[in-house]
């Protein structure tokens, strides 16, 4: 699942170089615009439903915040 | 009461002294009385909307809160009831809070629209200019001074976000309605924000209050540097700004493009200015308010400028509107149907660039009545939308002539910026929209340098001891932002010095607080411009 997020930012962002815990809202790496993307394709491509009142920094401020977002959706 | 005054000043002392002595016990209902107290000796009659908001707000969210409560205990019944009754549910959680937006919202166009709407049907006559000529719609003194309470839509952003996260389920409410009051009407941040949080607020208003040395000499550093922008730099270069713009054709087109770009500087000093003695006043108590500018003059893009301007306004609209519009249904159809016709990559900004405009036509309409914010919001929205779908173009042109992203490159776009955002500035400081046409195009028809000379500069009434004055501070300031936007930090500078620099520093900035709150009196008469906002 990790590869699949990081697949999906690097198609967002083109020059994203993935590192463990890197920040990315606190870096400037996402911005409001490919939040919005990032959480469409994640919605499509995982079959979740992640809402507005999921886009939080600790959600989406790392590739791990966002894998157990996930995970939490899929689990139901 | 102005935060520049010796007033002001005289009312912190006092309220410092009460804060960390005798009523350190009750810090908060001090912070909570000082702050109706300093609301009253503006206007006590506007208190009335202060508590129409607390009230209107505290209750929605109780209600909102319950109704969190009774999703969460919805156990053990069958799936398909269990999901009829939290429908039911959150379809009054969402009648509560549009309830409560109707009832803030709803009374904050009214103070800030009425008296134009009043004007276009020419039922007020009375010719005034407010904020140094901007607004130049006939329109009654007394009835828009009554009209504005001040900080409404301050507080009612940072009121109806608390109700929003609510909403969202972020964090439980507040029980006691005095300490939520608090939290709305909190002294500092009632003249021009910064736009609060609940959830970063609290704590720190109802901890144990404890003397902290470096929260008092990072607050007094603050509120020097505020009081720097405002009186050395902002008060100085409005008497440019305003002749100008009272009447630009005396003016060569040069010397009314290097006006806005003046006023450019007159604005970011005043508003910054303003915070930043908030913010410091605020740290006194040991309060940290969200930063609220983070050196626009350096940004590469107006996207980027608006991530740096006025934060705390632009991450409201980002959370509370620009997400919602995004993420709601009809949007998600439209961006689903873009893909499907244009292709992954331009589908996304048909969504995009309708949510932008919304975003943009707010932040137009905030600044205030008239076409002219309507057209700078237009303006800014364009300009970021063209950007984005013209993104892999300018990619291109740049790999074809082989310009990298070198300091050169970020420079031209630094430049680039400051041109584009000075011509928007154009539109809200211009007396109406067909008079900021007009300046442009004299601006670029009678673009003559010779016509920034000695003599333009001496026909305005700043002696040389202020040009004097207000170019070495516009350099101290340039160099101040410069080291900052390059990490250095002058308080976490102190913080690894030894106690005597410390001490030293602190003497030294108090003395030149103490001598330029009472010297510079005279000077400070002038209001914040985002006051009557």
């Amino acid at each position: 699942m990790k590869e699949q997020i990081i697949e999906i930012i690097s198609d967002l962002i083109p020059d994203f170089d993935y590192e463990e815990g890197t920040l990315l809202l606190e870096d400037g790496i996402l911005d409001s615009f490919d939040i919005v993307n990032l959480v469409l394709e994640l919605n499509e491509e995982f079959g979740i439903n992640i809402g507005v009142e999921d886009v939080t920094e600790e959600n989406f401020n790392t590739v791990e915040a966002i894998q157990n977002l996930i995970e939490e959706k899929l689990e139901g | 009461m102005s935060i520049v005054s010796p007033q002001f000043f005289g009312f912190v002392i006092v309220l410092l002294f009460l804060y960390y002595t005798i009523l350190k016990k009750m810090s908060w209902v001090l912070l909570l009385i000082a702050s109706y107290a300093f609301y009253a000796a503006n206007n006590p009659i506007n208190i009335i909307y202060l508590v129409l908001t607390t009230t209107s707000v505290f209750i929605s969210g109780i209600i909102i809160h319950n109704l969190n409560l009774e999703i969460k205990n919805l156990v053990g019944l069958e799936k398909s009831i269990k999901a009829k009754r939290k429908n039911e549910i959150i379809r009054k959680k969402k009648q509560i809070l549009v309830l409560a937006l109707i009832i803030n919202f709803g009374m904050l166009s009214i103070f800030k629209y009425s008296a134009y709407i009043y004007s276009l049907f020419g039922l007020i006559s009375n010719k005034f200019e407010v904020f140094h000529g901007t607004y130049s719609e006939s329109v009654n003194v007394r009835l828009l001074n009554i009209m504005q309470p001040l900080g409404i839509s301050f507080y009612i952003f940072q009121a109806t976000g608390y109700l929003i996260d609510l909403y969202r389920g972020k964090f439980p409410a507040e029980k006691n309605p005095f300490k939520f009051a608090l939290f709305v009407s909190y002294f500092p941040q009632m003249v021009q924000g910064p736009i609060g949080r609940w959830d970063l607020l609290k704590d720190q208003f109802f901890r144990k209050v404890k003397i902290n040395y470096d929260d008092l000499r990072d607050g007094i550093l603050l509120i020097i540097f505020g009081f720097f922008k405002k009186v050395m730099i902002s008060n100085r270069i409005a008497v440019i700004v305003n002749a100008v713009f009272s009447d630009f054709r005396n003016y060569s087109g040069a010397f009314v493009f290097l006006s806005v770009i003046f006023y450019g500087i007159r604005i970011y000093t005043d508003f910054s200015g303003g915070i930043d003695i908030v913010r410091g006043v605020s740290k006194l108590f040991g309060i940290d308010m969200s930063i609220n500018f983070r050196r626009p003059f350096f940004a590469t893009s107006i996207a980027d400028f608006w991530r740096r301007w006025h934060i705390t306004l632009g991450t409201w609209l980002k959370d509370y509107l620009f997400y919602p519009i995004n993420f709601s249904s009809p949007m998600h159809r439209l961006n689903k149907f873009g893909r499907k016709h244009f292709g992954a990559k331009y589908g996304k900004f048909l969504s995009l660039s309708i949510s932008t405009f919304v975003i943009y036509f707010i932040v137009g309409i905030w600044h205030g009545a008239g076409f002219k914010y309507v057209a700078f919001g237009i303006y800014n929205g364009s300009i970021i939308t063209l950007s984005l779908l013209l993104e892999d173009f300018y990619s291109k042109i740049k790999k074809k002539l082989n310009i990298g992203d070198g300091k050169l490159y970020k420079l031209f776009m630094i430049v680039r910026t400051n041109i584009l955002v000075c011509i928007g500035r154009f539109f809200t400081r211009a007396s109406g929209f067909l008079i900021a046409l007009k300046m442009i195009k004299h601006s670029i028809l009678n673009f003559d340098l010779r016509g920034i000379n000695r003599e333009v500069f001496a026909s305005f009434s700043l002696t040389q001891n202020d040009y004097f004055v207000l170019i070495v501070s516009v350099i101290i300031l340039l160099i101040c932002d410069y080291l900052a936007e390059n990490d250095f930090n002058f308080s976490k500078y102190l913080e690894n010095s030894s106690k005597f620099l410390n001490i030293l520093v602190i003497i030294i900035l108090v003395s030149f607080l103490f001598v330029g709150v009472f010297y510079a009196d005279g000077y400070v008469k002038t209001e914040f411009i985002y006051r009557q906002y």
